[in-house]
């Protein structure tokens, strides 16, 4: 816990020691870890897996552009505009829910997918929301890295506190009830319905507001980023990888994943997608239950 | 990178104060994701400690980029950027080297005015995205500007598969020229359409379909005399007072790559190079500041056509986008003058 705490003040350090670039780079590492918890809290503990995630995303990201467009003049840090993102992806995420929640498995996931499409097709057909060339912002916020930073990680605790709170209660086994067996879950009293739309809620929110941090930060929103089919993917990918369903899983799994990412961008160049690529296969094969997963074991046996 | 090689085996570099600076490119590949561009753009100014920037390809991702080079004071040249409301959000840092949107059938415009004086009407349909939007926009300025008349100004979802009622309407107003469109399918749906319907001009002047050589495939002969804007064209002949010929250009980039001839992509990002390599050289400095003042003295004659900044905003306000036409299942660049390969056919005949 100790070298948790250290490691924690260490990296909010970051900012203040000077480098623009080792900021931004942990930036995309929080986002990974929040994005990671988002999409944990939904599909990691009712194992929904939902394609289309990253419309909570862009969804706050839009919602968030809007604000800070509409009330910059009143002068307030911009990245509070944010939650107003996270709220909106909820509210879309409680109307969308009941319906979409009904269907299961790979249907569902193709469904998501779908939703996810067809609202930015609707965006970038809507002119009040810069259609399909974007939203700049660069006239109305400050590039602030330091902010945003300080934003990731005030969101990525409370990410960390709401699964903590979601895995030790009773709301918690009854969304792994749900995972394990929905129709046997409802046949003991879990309000399925009720459980499934409460943790999509949540999952969104978190998305939202990060959507929304981000869309300040890059001072421009269009649909192409900010709905990208393979945010979604990435976000999957570090909650496998960390373990799906548990607490540390997408702390873990974010961490690895971003840092893995941008290496290989870095260092590898032209190879890096293919490199990438067969890290990841191996990662699926051998480490099926993730890193905690396997960090479990080990303690098991060791204990 | 044929930029790299251009300065570094043939100009043998630059030459600044009596010392030879050599080009180092340092770049990374954005994923087209603007999350990405954030910290890799930070990379190449904390890390790479690199001196002057160029813009990822795409009007969002130059946002981004633009906003990170602002907060460090460097310069940017934007190259596959042609939004122009890039410039309109208080940057001084961006300095344009294509033609901006609103000016894409600004020349078609001005080759009518040229080829036929009594060319009067001018119909302008347009898909409905922004960027056509923009480029219809300015095309209308333009039109009115010089005493031409818009009979028609309409537009069509971005998704048509039928122009057919769009075009009724245009054939009923008897335009000489029909100008517009968006994207590579409904480029081609438009003229298809134009046949079928009997819908006549004497010039018909099509954005980004037209360039595809898949646009004379599509349509055969219909598409002889069709007409479309393009940044740059291999087959431009340009009087050039800086920088390699054209030429030159084509042949060491096809040495380069494999024997590919290269796009106008290609060859403004090779633009945008030069560009800021004759605005070194006329601050003899490598101190931003002094460079950003030198764009604003400088006007160039390059292989890929006239470049000069409006200073207040560094907008790109001397390039113009070349007239492309099929001729005989050929493309050729048929305007401006100065680039011309060959004289536009005019006036089409009807269908």
């Amino acid at each position: 816990m100790l070298t948790l705490i250290g490691f924690e003040a260490l990296a909010i350090a970051i900012p203040f020691m000077g480098s623009s670039s080792a900021t931004s780079l942990f930036m995309s590492v929080l986002e990974y870890m929040v994005l990671a918890y988002s999409i944990n809290l939904l599909t990691g503990f009712t194992g929904y897996v939902d394609f289309g995630h990253v419309v909570f995303f862009g969804i706050g990201a839009y919602a968030t552009a809007v604000m800070v467009q509409s009330f910059h003049a009143l002068g307030v840090n911009p990245y509070v505009f944010s939650i107003a993102g996270g709220l909106m992806a909820s509210l879309f995420a409680l109307i969308l829910g009941a319906p979409i929640l009904k269907i299961r498995g790979a249907y569902f996931a193709i469904a998501t997918l779908g939703v996810s499409e067809a609202v930015s097709v609707i965006i970038s057909n809507t002119p009040a929301l810069g259609g399909s060339y974007g939203m700049p912002l660069a006239a109305y916020v400050k590039y602030d890295l330091t902010s945003a930073y300080l934003s990731m990680w005030i969101l990525l605790l409370a990410a960390m506190a709401v699964t903590l709170y979601v895995a030790n209660s009773k709301f918690g086994y009854g969304l792994r009830a749900i995972r394990e067996d929905e129709d046997a879950a409802e046949v003991m009293g879990v309000n399925t319905r009720l459980y499934k739309v409460a943790a999509y809620v949540l999952s969104a929110f978190f998305a939202g507001v990060a959507g929304g941090i981000f869309g300040i930060v890059t001072a421009y929103i269009d649909t192409g980023g900010y709905f990208s089919v393979s945010k979604t993917v990435e976000m999957l990918v570090a909650m496998m990888l960390g373990g799906y369903g548990t607490l540390l899983g997408p702390l873990i799994g974010g961490f690895v994943l971003s840092l893995l990412e941008y290496t290989t961008v870095v260092y590898i160049a032209n190879l890096h997608l293919l490199v990438f690529g067969v890290i990841l296969i191996l990662l699926v094969l051998f480490l099926p239950e993730g890193i905690v997963g396997v960090l479990r074991r080990r303690t098991r046996l060791v204990g | 990178m044929a930029w790299q090689y251009y300065v570094n085996n043939v100009t043998n570099g630059i030459m600044v104060n009596g010392t030879r600076y050599y080009v180092q490119l340092v770049y990374y590949d954005d994923q087209s994701s603007n999350t990405q561009v954030t910290a890799l753009y930070e990379r190449l100014i904390t890390q790479d400690k690199v001196d002057f920037l160029f813009t990822p390809y795409s009007s969002g991702l130059g946002f981004t980029a633009a906003t990170v080079a602002a907060s460090h004071g460097k310069l940017i040249v934007a190259t596959g950027v042609a939004s122009d409301t890039i410039w309109k959000q208080g940057y001084t840092n961006v300095i344009g080297t294509i033609t901006p949107a609103s000016k894409y059938l600004v020349s078609t415009i001005d080759l009518l005015k040229t080829y036929d004086p009594t060319a009067k009407n001018i119909a302008i349909v347009y898909s409905d995205d922004i960027f056509s939007a923009m480029c219809a926009a300015g095309a209308k300025n333009y039109s009115l500007q010089n005493g031409f008349n818009v009979v028609y100004y309409g537009k069509y979802p971005s998704t048509a598969t039928d122009l057919s009622s769009v075009l009724t309407s245009v054939k009923a107003t008897n335009p000489d020229a029909i100008i517009g469109g968006g994207h590579f399918a409904d480029g081609v749906l438009l003229i298809k359409q134009a046949k079928q319907l009997n819908v006549n001009a004497k010039l018909f002047s099509i954005l980004v379909a037209t360039d595809e050589p898949a646009f004379y495939q599509s349509l055969g002969s219909d598409a002889n005399y069709i007409m479309g804007p393009s940044q740059w064209e291999p087959d431009v002949n340009y009087p050039v007072s800086y920088g390699p010929s054209n030429q030159w250009f084509v042949s060491t980039y096809m040495k380069m790559f494999n024997n590919e001839t290269p796009t106008y992509h290609s060859a403004e990002g090779f633009a945008a190079g030069l560009y800021l390599q004759a605005a070194i050289e006329k601050a003899q400095s490598l101190d931003t500041a002094k460079v950003r003042a030198a764009f604003n003295t400088l006007s160039l004659n390059t292989f890929f056509g006239p470049l000069q900044i409006d200073p207040a905003t560094g907008i790109q306000v001397a390039h113009q986008m070349v007239i492309i036409q099929w001729q005989n299942g050929v493309k050729r660049t048929v305007w401006p003058p100065s680039a011309a390969v060959a004289n536009p056919l005019y006036p089409k005949p009807p269908w």
